[in-house]
């Protein structure tokens, strides 16, 4: 069963001859151990569509399905269970919540679950290990560099080991190298754990790490071969 | 998990408000000792009398001070059903002095023996044949200077009387004035200038075995009979002054709960972007109110754990004839108690703001 399934979505903004048709039609299947780039200029309905990937905006028509949910079929809440439990989101300059270290940050995945079990303890230092941050676990995001953020984001995204990761721009606030070190680190993660990723850049070169790229212009996505 | 590294992370905002909340709640619990305090001044001695009933005359509007038991009264109500023991009880107001220096005193004649009688803590009680002997509050007694064995004077119907003191109690105040107690005959003699069957028995009569006093009410004709807690609250002024107490009470909760509110509100609109990451990750909006809750009741706590010692130590530094300031262990309950409920529906306020927060502007915002 694949990861992602978009169904003929359609995102409308505003109505009459005010409406702006963000996302028009868009359609594409991804599989498990896929990294895909979804690129495009700004205002093209990039973000709207990761948007309504991970279960934060509701499409005007269209199915999204992740594994086997039909994602706008849930409530409010059954939203917020599918976004805990399905979905790790790795944001613009990294947005982790800045009073809590870098280990905390990812324990704040298994709190919002209910309970920091001794589990999530052991999976967030292995994470932390393997992202290459273990002397910088209890850190404050303030005292990290914009590199180090940027992968505790990446681990706080796979803690919940969720099906599809969704990334926003994630090498907005670094230099080219560090972002690419990111980005190769992401790919490295998806893929390897039979993940599906989907990131949305407005940076070709970044793109390039992805196995297929997915542009966007005015609304309408077509696949680069 | 969230919210305590939220408080040590960011110690300068909430010790702020740690203080604020202390402050608060030291208002909130000196203006409760103050009603305790009011209380005592009052006779709350007469709430915690082991009696089942106060009979007063039933022309008096249930005044302690101006109620009139005649002999007849008293032998009905001994003789009324279920009446197992009754005691008499006068009060006079009056000014004792010695030397040129004036101390006033409710002047209380009781039998002895009987359940009107206040326990001696130094000295001895006034013989049931004794005239002139007084036993006092200590609270007198260390105001005035005195000691057990002493005499004090009083000027009654222009006639000036020496009283000895034969002993000590603890007996409170009454009307804002220390208590002497005396035998029912020398506080007829003062008050009336004459005892026996001509003057009144006493103001009251204090009555128990299995009364109630609706009842008492009903077998005996022309008396009025309460328990001593509703008793209590019929002093001249104490259900009055209770009310203004408990209003100031209520407003500081209200102003305590609305302070923490803002304060919390202001924290939560700070906060409204990682609000929005954390419900973007999953977080229900009950889960990031949780954590707030957690912090409006950790907080009122520490604040409490400052306000109570403070409001202690100003108690103590007050002078005993000064401002009357009591505390029971209730008044911490219910003062802790009420602030903290305040404090959680202030949160309220930022529970509505929490609410309202959209996990898409976790999409697209730069930190």
């Amino acid at each position: 069963m694949p990861h992602i399934e978009v169904q003929d979505l359609n995102k409308t903004y505003g109505d009459g001859e005010d409406a702006v048709q963000a996302v028009r039609h868009a359609a594409f299947v991804a599989e498990p151990g896929e990294f895909l780039a979804l690129v495009g200029p700004s205002g093209s309905g990039k973000t709207t569509l990761l948007a309504m990937l991970g279960g934060l905006l509701t499409p005007t028509s269209g199915r999204v399905l992740i594994g086997d949910i039909e994602v706008h079929r849930l409530s409010g809440r059954g939203l917020a269970r599918f976004r805990r439990e399905r979905v790790g989101f790795v944001f613009q300059g990294s947005n982790l919540i800045p009073y809590m270290t870098a280990r905390d940050n990812l324990l704040v995945v298994a709190a919002i679950s209910g309970r920091v079990t001794n589990e999530a303890r052991q999976r967030a230092d292995q994470l932390i290990e393997e992202l290459g941050l273990s002397r910088r676990a209890r850190v404050l995001p303030a005292r990290l560099s914009g590199g180090e953020r940027q992968r505790v984001a990446i681990g706080r995204a796979l803690m919940n080991d969720p099906d599809i990761i969704l990334v926003d721009e994630p090498t907005a606030s670094l230099d080219t190298e560090r972002g690419q070190q990111v980005v190769e680190m992401l790919r490295q993660e998806i893929t390897s754990r039979g993940k599906t990723g989907l990131m949305v850049t407005h940076d070709s070169r970044m793109a390039a790490y992805a196995a297929r790229i997915l542009a966007m212009r005015d609304g309408m996505l077509t696949e680069q071969g | 998990m969230l919210a305590l590294n939220e408080i040590r992370h960011r110690t300068v905002q909430f010790l702020l408000i740690v203080a604020i909340i202390a402050l608060i709640g030291y208002l909130v619990v000196m203006i409760s000792g103050l009603g305790v305090g009011l209380q005592e001044q009052s006779g709350s001695w007469v709430r915690e009398l082991p009696v089942d009933a106060v009979v007063y005359n039933g022309n008096a509007n249930y005044s302690l001070l101006r109620s009139e038991i005649s002999p007849q009264q008293l032998a009905a109500v001994q003789a009324a059903p279920g009446v197992r023991a009754v005691a008499p009880l006068g009060f006079f107001s009056v000014t004792t002095f010695r030397d040129d220096r004036q101390y006033p005193a409710t002047l209380i004649g009781y039998d002895h023996g009987s359940l009107g009688a206040p326990r001696i803590v130094e000295g001895r009680a006034v013989a049931p044949e004794e005239r002139d002997a007084i036993v006092a509050d200590r609270r007198y007694l260390r105001r005035a200077g005195l000691a057990v064995g002493d005499t004090v004077q009083l000027t009654v119907r222009l006639e000036t009387r020496t009283l000895r003191i034969t002993g000590a109690v603890n007996a409170g105040n009454f009307f804002f004035q220390p208590s002497l107690f005396t035998n029912r005959e020398t506080w007829q003699q003062l008050r009336y200038g004459a005892e026996g069957a001509n003057v009144p028995a006493g103001n009251v009569v204090l009555a128990d075995g299995e009364v109630v006093p609706r009842m008492l009410e009903d077998a005996v004709r022309g008396i009025r009979a309460l328990s001593p807690y509703d008793a209590f609250f019929k002093i001249e002024g104490v259900a009055a002054q209770q009310q203004t107490v408990r209003s100031l009470q209520i407003m500081g909760f209200v102003i305590g709960g609305m302070v923490i509110g803002i304060f919390f509100y202001v924290l939560t609109l700070q906060k409204v972007p990682h609000i929005g990451i954390l419900k973007a990750l999953g977080a229900s909006g009950w889960f990031v109110f949780r954590q707030l809750l957690l912090q409006v009741v950790l907080l009122t706590l520490a604040g409490l754990a400052v306000a109570i010692p403070l409001a202690l130590a100003t108690a103590a530094l007050i002078p005993d004839d000064g401002v009357p300031v009591a505390f029971t262990g209730a008044t911490y309950g219910y003062t802790a108690l009420g602030l903290l409920l305040a404090a959680m529906l202030g949160a309220l306020f930022s529970g509505r703001q929490v609410a309202k927060v959209d996990p898409i502007i976790a999409l697209g915002q730069q930190q």
